[in-house]
């Protein structure tokens, strides 16, 4: 899998495809979740949200270039990359906020590129909010109901329904501005559930919560996701986040995916610097290629993956480079402590040539100690840049 | 805080005593009872009750809320559409000091220079047809126009901190253009909407430049009345009706500060 095989908008078909082959022999976790997506795939351009080669530009900045994307039905999506990314850009097309200057937006096969956002069956969760201030909580919530004019009675069931599903009952006659921002976010969230859109829109939705409130509001949002089975796409710039929650995860960077996959298939196989280093720490291992090897800094390392290039990167996490108190078999590598840092349920070791290492308390290190590194090569990826 | 200095707060009072000290020997006088001389003859609301059997007054007055109300009402209309149009349409950046200038232009002008302006247009547009006579349909025109940008100032600024988000939300829970509207942008903006046509209500009441170019005979208003009653000599019942004048617009403004302030939070 290419970059170029990405811009050019290749459907997620191919690509898990093609690296269900890479990995085939490498993680047989990742091989068969990337197994289940592929059944799952052939369904999904029936009925689920497909991105054609859409590109949208304001002004002289292009904030999305050529972008295909395929959402399954009741999938976990998450756009995650840095601000300026493009994400939210990708987002509001999808909500019909913005139109796309050339591509296609197909929901259920329908396309709806066009389709103002008040014809589209897609609500969306505003990062600020934007709950209206002169609406009590209950309108806010059946403010999407009222304007398809349901049935009076019908309102009322379905949004009590909505503010008992987000645990807000007793709380319908109060105006936003009285209650406290999880209170808030829950109120715009159920404001969008009620609809029960096809696609349901999170822009950065925790943003504004702290951190304690975060990591609850994404287990409950994961949780409430399960039960719904609707299809969900997450917008955030919090990798931490977008690992815990996503079914599937798009990097983007510049208005371009650079990679998407599972959860698991992002951190463990990036395929560029970009993803590695975004994506939780990386060590990143310059080298020339030596026939099915790496020639690096540290002596010539074994790799399980093709490597496509002369000249390239290697990259491992922290957490994978693996201990030893003398030589080992493979890819060893000698090193010496600069710095240990104690972090609780695990130590990173900070060693020469920029080197970081994460792992169990058990052993003790010492400042200054040499110590015997491995690089499993199955835990070496071959980068493409 | 630090306590500020005693000669602050000599200056502070100075300037409140130089602002007002005018307007309160007016309503002093207004209840003086003698008709001349600045002595104090003990309190009367006799000019108040001679005031209101004055016909030429009540006619004055008449036309003076005629002309407030009807130019308001169409000017709140003009000047909010004006505010929506300048801040929703997607001008360019150019087009957008352009209009910006252009919005403060009227504010800034002279009244004289705009009245004379007036003159000049309504001068050529009598050629057209009669009924750009002097008279009141002319300063309800004149007023409008000077009405407009505050208004439209007012309204876009309450539009500018409201955002784009409320409405976008609004539009991605299926509202139509109207139904969104009317039930969020509207409501929302309300308290802008009569800020502004507070304010223009006051301008107008208060006008006499604007009113002065462009009156007929028939068309007297009060502050036109005033000043022509002063020339012939200040009189208790001028210092009533002065008074009751700047009451109603202070009521006016302090109720229009009010709903400003507090649909802001």
């Amino acid at each position: 899998m290419t970059i170029e095989a990405i811009k050019t908008g290749l459907s997620i078909r191919d690509i898990s495809k093609s690296s269900d082959e890479v990995n085939a022999s490498i993680d047989t976790s990742i091989e068969s979740q990337s197994g289940v997506d592929d059944n799952m795939t052939i369904e999904a351009t029936k009925t689920g949200l497909s991105i054609c080669e859409v590109s949208k530009s304001f002004g002289e900045v292009k904030a999305l270039i050529n972008t295909s994307l395929e959402i399954k039905p009741g999938e976990f999506f998450t756009l995650l990359g840095p601000s300026g990314c493009g994400k939210t850009t990708l987002m509001r097309i999808i909500a019909g906020l913005e139109l796309a200057d050339t591509g296609t937006v197909l929901l259920s096969g329908k396309d709806i590129s066009r389709l103002p956002a008040n014809k589209r069956h897609v609500n969306t969760v505003f990062q600020s909010y934007a709950l209206f201030p002169h609406l009590t909580v209950f309108e806010n919530v059946a403010f999407g109901l009222r304007s398809r004019k349901v049935h009076k009675d019908e309102i009322n069931q379905r949004v009590t329904e909505a503010l008992t599903m987000v645990d807000l009952t007793g709380m319908a006659d109060r105006l936003p501005q009285q209650m406290s921002g999880g209170q808030q976010q829950r109120v715009a969230l159920s404001r969008a559930l009620v609809n029960q859109p096809e696609v349901l829109l999170l822009d950065e939705p925790m943003s504004a919560l702290d951190a304690k409130l975060r990591t609850q509001v994404q287990v409950e949002l994961k949780r409430l996701h399960q039960r719904l089975g609707q299809t969900f796409i997450l917008v955030t710039h919090d990798q931490d986040e977008a690992l815990v929650v996503s079914d599937r995860i798009a990097v983007m960077n510049h208005g371009e995916i650079i990679q998407h996959g599972t959860p698991k298939e992002v951190y463990e196989r990036p395929t560029c610097r970009f993803v590695a280093e975004f994506l939780g720490a990386a060590n990143l291992i310059s080298g020339i290629r030596a026939g099915n090897g790496v020639e690096t800094e540290f002596g010539a390392l074994q790799v399980v993956k093709e490597i496509p290039w002369q000249k390239g990167t290697l990259a491992i996490r922290p957490e994978r480079v693996s201990i030893h108190d003398n030589q080992p078999e493979v890819n060893g590598v000698k090193a010496r402590i600069l710095d240990v840092i104690y972090l609780g349920s695990n130590v990173e070791l900070l060693l020469d040539r920029g080197f970081r290492v994460r792992t169990d308390t058990h052993r003790l290190f010492t400042q200054g100690e040499e110590i015997w590194l491995s690089f499993p090569p199955e835990r070496l990826v071959v980068l493409n840049d | 805080m630090k306590r500020s200095h005693p000669l602050v707060t000599l200056i502070a009072l100075g300037s409140m005593v130089f602002l007002y000290l005018p307007l309160i020997s007016v309503a002093i006088y207004s209840v003086n009872d003698t008709r001349y001389g600045l002595v104090w003859h003990g309190f009367t609301l006799n000019w108040y009750v001679k005031l209101f059997h004055n016909e030429i007054i009540l006619e004055a007055a008449r036309n003076t809320l005629i002309l407030a109300v009807s130019s308001t009402l169409v000017a709140t209309v003009l000047g909010t559409a004006l505010a929506f149009g300048m801040d929703r349409f997607p001008w360019s950046r150019r087009t957008n000091t352009f209009l910006d200038v252009v919005l403060h232009l009227p504010v800034v002008i002279p009244d004289i220079i705009l009245a004379a302006a007036l003159v000049v247009a309504f001068g050529l547009l009598r050629a057209v047809s009669s009924i750009f006579e002097p008279g009141i349909f002319i300063m309800i025109l004149g007023h409008i126009t000077f009405q407009i940008a505050f208004v439209a100032l007012v309204v876009r600024s309450r539009l500018t901190s409201l955002g784009r988000d409320i409405e976008e939300a609004g539009r991605d829970l299926y509202a139509s253009a109207f139904y969104q509207f009317r039930r969020v942008t509207l409501p929302l903006l309300m308290p802008g909407i009569i800020a502004g046509g507070m304010l223009a209500f006051t301008l107008s009441l208060d006008d006499f430049v604007i009113s002065f170019f462009t009156s007929g005979p028939d068309s007297v208003t009060l502050p036109l009345f005033i000043y022509a009653a002063v020339r012939r000599g200040v009189t208790p019942e001028i210092h009533a009706l002065s008074t009751l004048v700047v009451l109603a617009t202070i009521i006016l403004v302090v109720f229009a500060e009010r709903l400003t302030r507090s649909n802001k939070a």
